[in-house]
């Protein structure tokens, strides 16, 4: 190597995977989030050129590259007033969770976006639409964003960069192959809310209570109609068998979680104990019923693979899972996320 | 960003069969699989198998239809490991590559005896449609194989299982057409580039959309949307296939993407895959003679198709009987150049 190859080398001197040794100062919390409603009002009104975008900016709808103005842009007729908003100033992104309209149906939505030198450089979105498949779907008129997230933690109670994102991979591990294994740690008041609905929540109406051992499998229907659990294999909500986060787990209720995949942690908010995480749930489906650690029976609400894409954000407080909203729908078993890249 | 958590396994592999060199993920560049442009101005892409891919084919019709039988056997068996593999190899379900022993080979449980079986000695693919059963629950199944050197080499899969929207028929008493398999007279049989150019026309009328029909029909020509023929709904405006062409009545079809990588001229017969990019950016259309029909949805959608065609010497479509699943809009395809 000569002198002047030796002499370009500081230019390359940044921490791994970093533009710069200087994280970003030009754009806070307030201003991320800002871009994110920037975002949102250009989506409401038909207008992708109204975008904040940088030249080399790249949009996805449900894991597929698209161009800003297709997708949804061509058929959105509305975006919810609230909102679940989070931030992260230090990697510049934000993240909006909350519902459009497209043509006047909802549809559950929450998008993530990555602004560089104030210019909005990434566009990742999930949009959960009325398919016929079994997912959650809430009454969107009905949907709140639980308040604890804009909440700031007393300092004993915060958690390092590291710790939150271990905490939410910790959820994922307890996912993934739940068979009652728990590694993630809950807050006793642990609450979950999924495509706009409560699935730790006892169902309004709903009998209550753990299938019986042995009792032939019962499906986790609430018996009203219900929409299934996110991520486990029956036909209603998973609250109607097991309230709280940690229960259910333990019951072992999302066995059929063959994998959680491509996690990413773009979003980590130290002050208010949040972390963001995009990722895949893989259904595989190799069985088509199962047995709870109760000695249940359950049965798959789908006989075929199935994956499901998900934004997911976390509130962590004092090390413990306090509350998660998350966004997700189904696409095709295995399919990747342009965003984690090719290993 | 980083990904912390577990790599696909298509993507660290070369091949989507264990053990296999490293490498990168993909289908290798075809240099006779050509992607043209339907015409000026539209977004339709197409790919004309006309030229033989290999000047001395190693596999011939009774070794495609051999292999794919085995392929289909293995599957139900659920044991990969005893095909012919080539060194590398492609898979891909529903348009996602992914390794063998994963989806539908934990899934499945059954495949259908009265199977359609497409060979095409000259590129060495062949095709195999049908019925395939997911724990006892039947589902449309297509299935492309591409052979090399008596080796396979890619595998491509659509599945429509009994899932949202119709149509879905009776996938369990299925069978496809019997003409699909019958041989023709030597005088009969179309030529390899006047099928594709019949498969070409077919969608550049439906996309184009107009009342413009550019591909020729047979007047008894029939089309099968998952084992449901398309003659209800919107279909029940035009009966046939020159008809519905003619009517207007693909109007939401924004784009299409296709490929027709098997074509057998003994039997006339094309299986072309490829995708419909539903837009809707519009709720309601009208047909030629301005009567309204409903959006098939009012969110963006694509179709992963997976179809037969049946073609004249003169060039006819007879029969078009398609399997297709609804996908994300506009996912890509694993397999386009």
């Amino acid at each position: 190597m000569g002198l002047a190859a030796l002499s370009a080398l500081p230019a390359a001197a940044q921490a791994p995977g970093e533009r710069s040794a200087v994280y970003p100062l030009d754009c806070d919390r307030g201003c991320l989030i800002g871009f994110a409603r920037s975002y949102m009002a250009a989506l409401k009104a038909h207008r992708p050129s109204e975008v904040p975008a940088a030249k080399s900016v790249m949009f996805t709808e449900n894991n597929v590259p698209l161009a800003i103005g297709d997708g949804l842009w061509g058929t959105v007729s509305d975006v919810s007033a609230d909102a679940l908003e989070v931030a992260d100033a230090e990697t510049g992104n934000a993240a909006w969770f909350g519902y459009v309209r497209e043509h006047g149906e909802p549809a559950i939505y929450a998008m993530r976006i990555k602004v560089v030198d104030r210019k909005i450089t990434e566009v990742e979105t999930v949009v959960h639409r009325k398919t016929g498949l079994p997912a959650p779907f809430g009454e969107v008129t009905r949907m709140e964003h639980d308040h604890a997230f804009q909440e700031m933690l007393p300092a004993e109670q915060r958690r390092p960069r590291a710790r939150l994102v271990a905490v939410a991979q910790s959820y994922f591990n307890t996912v993934e192959y739940n068979d009652g294994t728990v590694f993630a740690p809950f807050d006793e008041e642990c609450a979950r809310l999924e495509n706009g609905i409560s699935t730790t929540a006892v169902p309004k109406g709903a009998p209550t209570g753990a299938p019986a051992p042995g009792s032939g499998g019962p499906p986790p229907a609430a018996g009203s109609g219900g929409p299934p659990p996110a991520s486990g294999g029956g036909g209603g909500n998973a609250s109607a068998i097991a309230q709280g986060c940690e229960a259910q787990f333990k019951l072992g209720l999302y066995r059929i979680n063959k994998r959680v995949r491509e996690r990413l942690f773009p979003i980590v908010d130290e002050e208010r104990g949040v972390v963001v995480a995009s990722g895949f749930f893989d259904h595989a489906n190799y069985f088509d019923s199962y047995k709870l650690t109760n000695g249940a029976t359950m049965r798959t609400a789908m006989k075929w693979p199935n994956s499901i894409s998900l934004l997911e954000a976390f509130r962590i407080r004092d090390g413990k899972i306090h509350r998660i909203e998350a966004v997700f729908t189904y696409v095709p078993y295995f399919m990747h996320n342009p965003w984690a890249g090719a290993k | 960003m980083s990904v912390i958590g577990l790599a696909p396994p298509s993507l660290t592999h070369a091949s989507a069969v264990i053990p296999a060199k490293a490498g990168t993920q993909g289908p290798k560049r075809h240099p006779l699989w050509l992607w043209v442009p339907a015409f000026a101005g539209m977004t339709m892409v197409g790919v004309l198998a006309t030229t033989p891919a290999k000047a001395a084919p190693a596999c011939d019709r009774a070794c495609l239809t051999d292999i794919a039988t085995r392929y289909m056997d293995a599957l139900v068996s659920q044991d990969w490991r005893k095909l012919p593999w080539a060194k590398s190899v492609h898979y891909s379900e529903n348009s996602v590559p992914m390794m063998f022993g994963d989806a539908i080979w934990g899934s499945v449980s059954g495949h259908g005896k009265d199977a359609t079986i497409v060979a095409d000695p000259s590129s060495g693919n062949v095709a195999w449609l049908g019925r395939v059963d997911e724990h006892g629950q039947p589902a449309f199944y297509a299935m492309r194989i591409k052979v090399v050197d008596g080796r396979i080499a890619e595998v491509e899969t659509v599945i429509r299982r009994k899932e949202g929207r119709p149509p879905f028929g009776d996938a369990a008493n299925f069978a496809h057409d019997k003409g699909f398999q019958e041989a023709l007279p030597a005088k009969a049989r179309p030529t390899r580039g006047v099928i594709a150019a019949a498969v070409q026309n077919y969608y550049k009328s439906v996309e184009r959309n107009n009342g413009t029909v550019f591909a020729k029909f047979d007047p008894a020509c029939a089309r099968v949307e998952n084992g449901v023929l398309a003659d209800t709904g919107r279909y029940a405006m035009a009966q046939g296939c020159a008809a519905q062409l003619k009517a207007g009545l693909f109007a939401d079809v924004g784009g299409v993407r296709f490929r027709v990588p098997v074509i057998d001229a003994e039997r006339g017969v094309a299986v072309a895959f490829g995708y419909f990019d539903y837009p809707q950016r519009e709720t309601s259309f009208k047909s030629s003679d301005g009567r309204s029909f409903e959006a098939e949805t009012k969110y963006p959608f694509s179709l992963n198709f997976a179809t037969l065609f049946k073609v004249t010497r003169g060039g006819a479509i007879q029969r078009v009987d398609q399997i297709a699943p609804e996908l994300n809009y506009r996912i890509p395809s694993p397999w386009k150049e």
